[in-house]
């Protein structure tokens, strides 16, 4: 019967016991950062969506008679600081056989996010109003 | 194992464990930062929310003998220092139903709270509270948006008991040294569902 070596550890040993070590450790540091990236991408999407919802507001104030065509200070543009790295653009859109009622589509972009969000706006026209 | 290879191993071993401690120190660091500052937006965004459901859910009853609508311009100490008291039907920390909502900037030293102040009073009822929305608040600054007078424009100030605004646009001004959350400092704007 063979004997078993009883000197330790060979290097083989040692290094795929480090390898495994530093498996591991790559692994929860991964893990670590892949949370931190999702956390700072929910708070992007967050602000997005606070900025997104402040251009609906701005298109559901302005008269029906000015929603088609929009005007181009409405319809695109940069948010003032402190979002000046965020950009909006809107689309109104009258919907076909339905009298005052508008598809409008809000996108936002920036830090790397992309949000849209999209509803439907009913505005009737002033008595009188020429379609 | 010789001295040599021990010294290497350990070496080796020390180097990985710094570096791997470094890593987590930077990480544990980051992760901090990060949740505050998601807090922080998160609890903006919220009072934001809360603004908007309470000015957009405004409504007049004056046939009832409701309050009128009432949005005072005002200045103290060089800052804005408006004030907005309305009837709401959305949701307030008093319940569902007819509210007057007051929103302004409290400076009154015999009260708790400090800066941007909402305060809430039942119509038909005599249940009230106030909730300090955020003490860093100096100035509260207000327009309002109507085509009632011709082409649609901005007003400094909106007093009625008949006619709502189309839009309502809030602005928070921090006290002078002091910050506010990125989305606090971006205005508010409201529509009014029954404005014009």
């Amino acid at each position: 019967m063979r004997r078993r070596d009883k000197r330790g550890f060979t290097i083989l040993e040692a290094v795929i016991a480090l390898a495994i070590v530093g498996l591991a450790g790559v692994a929860a540091l991964e893990a670590l950062g892949g949370e931190l990236r999702a956390a700072d991408r929910a708070r992007s999407v967050s602000t997005a969506a606070a900025l997104a919802q402040d251009r609906l507001a701005a298109i559901a104030i302005v008269p029906a008679l000015d929603l088609s065509p929009l005007a181009d200070s409405l319809a695109r543009g940069a948010f003032p600081e402190p979002f000046a790295d965020h950009r909006w653009s809107v689309t109104v859109r009258p919907v076909m056989g339905e009298a005052d009622l508008y598809d409008v589509a809000v996108s936002v972009t920036g830090r790397g996010t992309d949000y849209s969000v999209t509803t439907r706006l009913y505005r009737p026209r002033p008595l009188g109003a020429v379609p | 194992m010789t001295l040599l290879e021990l010294i290497v191993g350990l070496t080796v071993t020390g180097l990985v464990l710094t570096a791997g401690f470094g890593a987590l120190g930077v990480l544990g660091d980051r992760r901090q930062a990060v949740e505050t500052a998601a807090t922080a937006e998160a609890r903006a965004a919220a009072e934001r929310q809360a603004l908007v459901d309470w000015l957009g859910g405004a409504r007049l009853v004056a046939d009832e003998g409701g309050p009128e609508f009432r949005g005072l311009d005002g200045v103290r100490d060089g800052m804005p220092d408006d004030q907005i008291t309305l009837l709401t039907t959305a949701l307030t920390p008093l319940g569902q139903g007819d509210m007057i909502v007051r929103l302004y900037v409290d400076r009154d030293s015999a009260t708790l709270e400090r800066g941007f102040t909402a305060a809430f009073a039942e119509w038909r009822g005599t249940a009230v509270a106030r909730v300090e929305l955020d003490p860093r608040v100096a100035g509260f600054d207000v327009r309002y948006r109507s085509a009632r007078l011709g082409r649609q424009d901005w007003f400094p100030s909106w007093v009625s008991s008949t006619l709502l605004p189309a839009g309502i646009e809030i602005r928070l001004l921090p006290a002078p040294g002091d910050s506010l959350p990125a989305l606090l400092r971006l205005p508010i704007l409201v529509p009014l569902r029954s404005g014009s």
